[in-house]
């Protein structure tokens, strides 16, 4: 839920990966070591 | 130039290992020229393996992507210098693509070959480079090494790479990844071969203070080394000792090290690969394209917070630098891995967790082979002075190898 911002910026910034869902995976994992989330 | 020639001739009959994109085949020539000009320096004829995202002006420039290939047209400054004492380019190296990645496993050039063991991966993202080196065509491995990828090809190849202080080595010509953790960094076949080429530049100190007694930290809790590797490494660690080292064990917490530097590496990457990310990204590899995409969807929180764990992070090593002369680890906590295994999940953070430490601090670190019979397996050393780091290095390899 808190990575779903992750696939509609990409879209506007008009970039379109192979994996979304891994990107999600990518970003959440960072964020998550960061403390962040 | 005979020597030089069969060099070219040898990179040539070995080109099944993958190493070069572009061979010059004028390296012989040139060096003659310059002889015949006596403008041959201290550093005459020696062969120059240099990564794919460097420039030297008249060859083919790729960033380990087919899409960004070009001619360059001026020489990078680290090049140039390395050139001013005589050195020559004998080639361009295959690399990880756009030096994102840790196994140089290239989706548009073919992998990068293990020297010992052709079924598996050199490491990366600098692998063709101490590919070359390993197999001795080339003497000095020109790289970079922005979490590993001078150290980690290196230790998988058996050979030493060295990562110079942050800033030292000047990055002009040298495509950015992530600036902030982006160095210059090279390969040799031995720490002295390696002292002696960079001390012609002024690089490396013209002697190295002797070292009798010093104090080092292993650090533990880092990465979970695989039996083989620990192995190797304890066996170094006890080199080390025999060379008058004093031991201790430091346990860190590196897992907030490791989130600040991907954060950094990949907010950086997207920025300055933003265009090809638009507009390439199906030509992309798989790997390349989803990392890129995380670091343009990462929010300026993250990026903030990364930059303040990356001054805890110096902090840190710089207290543990008031205690230790040095501090060391495995380089990896893999040996080499099937080239057909190289996309695991799992591989990555086991090539990247020791080496990675020291692209966050700045740090000069070094990777010099581990005393084993078998796959390569490396030590990485880091320190504050480099000097000191150099000296204890030579030492090691006297004693170890």
């Amino acid at each position: 839920m808190v990575m779903d911002y992750v696939e509609s910026l990409l879209k506007n910034l008009g970039v379109s990966p192979p994996d979304v869902d891994e990107v999600k995976r990518q970003v959440e994992k960072i964020l998550r070591g960061l403390l962040l989330i | 130039m005979i020597e030089l020639s069969k060099k070219i001739e040898e990179a040539r009959r070995r080109s099944e290992l993958n190493y070069f994109l572009y061979l010059n085949e004028k390296a012989a020539e040139e060096v003659e020229l310059l002889q015949r000009a006596g403008r041959c320096g201290s550093l005459c004829g020696v062969a120059l393996a240099v990564k794919d995202n460097i420039e030297v002006a008249g060859m083919p420039i790729t960033n380990g992507a087919p899409y960004m290939r070009r001619i360059a047209d001026k020489t990078a400054a680290v090049v140039r210098r390395l050139m001013a004492e005589g050195a020559v380019v004998l080639g361009k190296t295959n690399m990880h693509e756009l030096a994102l990645g840790a196994t140089n496993v290239n989706p548009h050039f073919g992998p990068t070959k293990n020297p010992h063991d052709p079924t598996r991966i050199t490491g990366g993202s600098s692998g063709g480079s101490a590919g070359a080196v390993a197999i001795g065509v080339a003497d000095l491995g020109v790289g970079t090494d922005t979490g590993g990828s001078v150290r980690i090809p290196a230790a998988l190849c058996g050979v030493v790479g060295y990562k110079p202080p942050y800033g030292k080595i000047p990055v002009d010509g040298v495509y950015p990844l992530a600036q902030s953790l982006d160095h210059v960094g090279f390969m040799a076949r031995s720490v002295r071969g390696l002292v002696r080429i960079l001390s012609a530049v002024g690089w490396a100190p013209q002697t190295l203070p002797t070292i009798k007694r010093f104090r080092f930290a292993v650090l533990m809790g880092v990465a979970e080394p695989t039996r083989y590797v620990e192995k190797a490494f304890w066996r170094a660690v006890e080199a080390l000792e025999g060379i008058g080292g004093m031991r201790d064990e430091v346990f860190i917490e590196a897992s907030k090290f490791s989130a600040a530097r991907a954060a950094i590496l990949l907010s950086e990457a997207a920025a300055n690969y933003y265009d090809y990310l638009r507009s390439s990204i199906s030509y992309m590899g798989r790997d390349v394209a989803t990392l890129l995409s995380a670091g343009a969807a990462l929010p300026a929180v993250a990026y903030i917070t990364a930059k303040k764990v990356k001054e805890e992070a110096t902090q840190f090593f710089n207290t543990l630098f008031k205690t230790y002369d040095v501090v060391v680890s495995p380089t990896t906590a893999t040996e080499a891995v099937p080239i057909d295994e190289a996309a695991n999940i799992a591989v990555r953070p086991k090539l990247l967790a020791y080496t990675e430490l020291f692209n966050l601090t700045g740090h000069p670190a070094i990777s010099v082979p581990a005393p084993v019979s078998g796959l390569p397996v490396g030590l990485q050393i880091a320190a504050r002075d480099e000097d000191v780091l150099l000296a204890v290095a030579s030492a090691y390899e006297e004693e170890a190898l």
